[in-house]
């Protein structure tokens, strides 16, 4: 069946080893190694931060008698994953295809493209999900007890949940793409619509109270029960898993099968609409006079990496959050200032300095932005014009260290300021966290650009691959937030012997001298490492 | 001056792709370069502009070596793709001011430059739309006056025809011909022989790897159609 056929092809071009990982391991056992260190260090850190949540709170609802929350946080955290997801990608599987020149001219069915693109869709949706969902069910299996009957259900549900979510995101993607490339600044439109809906979503499940309790997600409670009442498919999913209802399984499957059979049918003319009209570029003539702007080598790359930053928009979504946080953040301190004034006390009793919150913010924030750990694979199909022009291999990477660096730093050190203000800061202090900041975020562009020379990823279909999966950005942020618990670490040792600001101090130059070291290494590694690349 | 001397490379330690290949290539040279698909035309290009590494021998770009003064070489060269992948996010000018900064060429010997082939290809009208919006042909001709815009001693270009009207070929060649009359030389690779018989003083044909005619095209062809003698070169086992 050309279905499967199909399948197999796109299987293999989005799944395999080569095009998730972006480099043969077989050839590298160091980078083999690195990388299952990293994998292992991430579904660690995942496990026992979100996983011990969920376990600890199936440990309360279990005495509460109350475990099916955890299949509607299950469900929850399903929908929600997959609205990311389906946002960021719909328009590329679905409208859009990168192969659609290739598979156009062949003898297939459209709906048949159109269903194996979803089919993969999904798949990619899945498979974050199960990462997702993994400690949740645990917690809810190890409390409940483990019944196969039970498990059968869940396991034969679970791919039923996100199908309502897709229909409605992926046509939200379509739309958003539609409605901006109309726009000659189309890019930034669709940056900016894609932060709303995005924020959208984090403000909604940041609406959840987190004062008190022994378990923030215990707050949560509430809100969840009452969203089963609004979305019935929570409550048929919740009632077959946990009361082995079988009418509320057939109930689930239905009720989310046919309106995505139905989706995917009423869709399909539209896909090739949107493909076809994708291939045709209008050139139009433009009559502005062309301005002409001579800059420095090192001053034009960082101009490059800007217009790359604002044209991709899921690279600014994703390595642009942080900065929004930041000043967002700074902005709400000057509002907020009493209700901020009024907790300070309640953690200065707690042994938390209000310096130090304010510290791990920013930094977290830092750590979100990854940009030079991608921005040598986004050369892409373009690498050769890096390659065949007189520009010394190191100065391209402190071009794109330097832009994750003027992309964090400045607004983090506004948002200093800011919080420095509200909150009443010494100057001392101010210029001790300014020192900290500085150096974290050195060393966190530092490590990027080292990340990506050593991983880079040049064959993708979809700048999403490079972005959002490739072993560049996996580091990158783990790396930058691995590098908080080290300063963490630090602090908490140093913070006994000497005077806080004094310890702060020190990490600042341990991490001024991790920038050193990785900077060095990238200096002196990129002539060799470019060569051997062929992008 | 291009010498390459005894370069190999191969990309799985096994089958060459370019076997111990020797060419000198003088000022005012245009070297047409032509092989059957696979042959290692691409590679041998990529190897001399320095884009890909080689196994073994020398490419020196007059005097440098490409590997061991890649920039001194780089300086030197401008090399064209078969398949025009640039900056689709920027603007024409955008990207033809930046390969004019990375060769440090002043804004009056650029804005020159550029208004000279922005005319001669009709392309000065999309200048300040996205490389995105263009078609295949005029992303070509981006590319040829990005290699142009620093008046380079050196072009090499691989299948520069391929995606051009015939209006923009002609004048191609016509640019070919004035660099090389300044002391230029060309290295192309392409597989319309029409064009190397037309415009090549020289030839190199490349078989599996290995150069297995090379030299003068008038020597080579002798009274026989370039068509023939590559067809027979090829033939041979």
């Amino acid at each position: 069946m050309i279905y499967f056929r199909l399948l197999k092809v796109f299987l293999k071009e989005n799944f395999s080893l080569r095009r998730l990982i972006g480099t043969d391991l077989r050839k590298s056992k160091k980078k083999a190694i690195l990388l299952g260190a990293v994998i292992l260090y991430g579904l660690g850190t995942f496990f026992f931060t979100f996983g011990y949540l969920f376990f600890d709170l199936g440990k309360i609802l279990a005495q509460m008698g109350f475990l099916e929350l955890l299949l509607m946080y299950v469900f929850l955290y399903s929908i929600g994953v997959s609205m990311m997801l389906v946002l960021f990608r719909a328009n590329g599987y679905l409208f859009h295809y990168k192969d659609y020149e290739i598979l156009a001219p062949l003898p297939i069915k459209p709906k048949t493209v159109l269903f194996a693109k979803a089919t993969i869709m999904l798949l990619t949706i899945y498979f974050g999900l199960v990462i997702f969902i993994s400690p949740i069910a645990f917690a809810y299996f190890y409390y409940t007890g483990f019944s196969i009957f039970s498990f059968l259900i869940f396991l034969l549900s679970f791919p039923f949940i996100p199908l309502i979510p897709v229909i409605i995101f992926s046509f939200l993607s379509m739309l958003i793409a539609r409605a901006t490339s109309r726009f000659r600044k189309s890019n930034i439109l669709n940056i900016i619509l894609m932060l709303l809906v995005f924020m959208g979503i984090m403000a909604f499940s940041m609406s959840f109270s987190f004062s008190g309790g022994s378990n923030p997600l215990l707050n949560q409670q509430d809100l969840i029960t009452g969203m089963k009442d609004i979305y019935l498919p929570m409550g048929w999913f919740t009632d077959a898993v946990h009361n082995r209802n079988i009418l509320s399984f057939f109930l689930l499957i239905v009720s989310n099968a046919v309106p995505f059979y139905l989706f995917m049918i009423l869709i399909q003319k539209m896909a090739v609409k949107t493909n076809q009209k994708g291939m045709t570029v209008v050139t139009r003539k433009n009559n502005k006079p062309v301005r002409y702007q001579a800059r420095s080598l090192f001053y034009t790359l960082i101009i490059k990496e800007v217009r790359k930053f604002f044209n991709v928009p899921i690279y600014a979504v994703n390595a642009g959050i942080g900065p929004l946080f930041l000043g967002i953040a700074g902005i709400v301190s000057l509002i907020l200032k009493e209700k901020i004034l009024a907790v300070i006390p309640e953690l200065n009793a707690l042994g938390v300095g209000v310096e130090l919150i304010i510290l791990i913010f920013i930094c977290f924030c830092l750590s979100t932005i990854y940009t030079s750990a991608i921005n040598l694979s986004l050369e892409g199909k373009n690498f050769w014009i890096i390659k065949s022009l007189p520009i010394k291999p190191s100065l391209v990477m402190s071009a794109k260290m330097a832009f994750n660096i003027l992309l964090g730093l400045p607004i983090a050190l506004i948002c200093l300021v800011l919080f420095s203000i509200s909150l009443s800061i010494t100057l001392v202090n101010f210029l001790v966290l300014v020192l900290v900041v500085s150096s974290f975020s050195l060393m966190t562009s530092a490590l990027g650009s080292f990340v990506n020379l050593h991983f880079p990823k040049f064959e993708y279909m979809n700048d999403t691959e490079v972005v959002k999966q490739s072993v560049g950005a996996m580091i990158g942020v783990l790396g930058g937030m691995g590098f908080i618990v080290i300063n963490g670490f630090g602090y908490y040792f140093l913070d006994k012997i000497i005077s806080w600001q004094l310890a702060l101090i020190l990490i600042s130059v341990l991490n001024f001298g991790i920038f050193a070291f990785f900077f060095t290494l990238v200096e002196s590694q990129s002539n060799k490492l470019f060569a051997k690349m062929s992008g | 001056m291009l010498e390459i001397k005894g370069l190999s490379k191969s990309y799985d330690g096994k089958k060459q792709a370019c076997d111990h290949i020797d060419l000198q290539i003088e000022k005012g040279d245009i070297y047409g370069f032509i092989g059957h698909n696979g042959a290692g035309k691409t590679t041998l290009l990529k190897s001399i502009s320095g884009i890909i590494d080689f196994d073994e021998g020398e490419v020196l770009i007059d005097g440098f070596s490409i590997k061991a003064q890649p920039l001194e070489a780089k300086k030197i060269i401008a090399y064209i793709p078969d398949n025009p992948n640039i900056y689709e996010s920027l603007t024409g000018v955008q990207y033809l001011d930046f390969i004019a900064d990375v060769f440090l060429v002043n804004l009056e010997k650029r804005q020159r430059l550029i208004e000279k082939y922005a005319t001669m290809f009709e392309i000065s009208d999309a200048l300040n739309n996205p490389i995105s919006s263009y078609s295949h042909g005029m992303k070509q001709k981006i590319v040829i006056m990005g290699a142009l815009i620093h008046d380079p001693k050196i072009m090499l270009l691989d299948e520069p025809f391929v995606g051009l009207d015939p209006k923009a070929s002609y004048l191609l060649k016509e640019v070919f011909k004035e660099l090389c009359e300044k002391g230029a030389l060309i290295f192309f690779s392409t597989h319309v022989l029409e064009v190397v018989e037309k415009l090549c003083n020289k030839v190199a044909i490349i078989k599996q790897g290995k150069i297995v005619a090379n030299g003068n095209t008038q020597d080579i062809i002798k009274d026989q159609s370039l068509e023939h003698i590559f067809l027979e070169l090829i033939k041979e086992s």
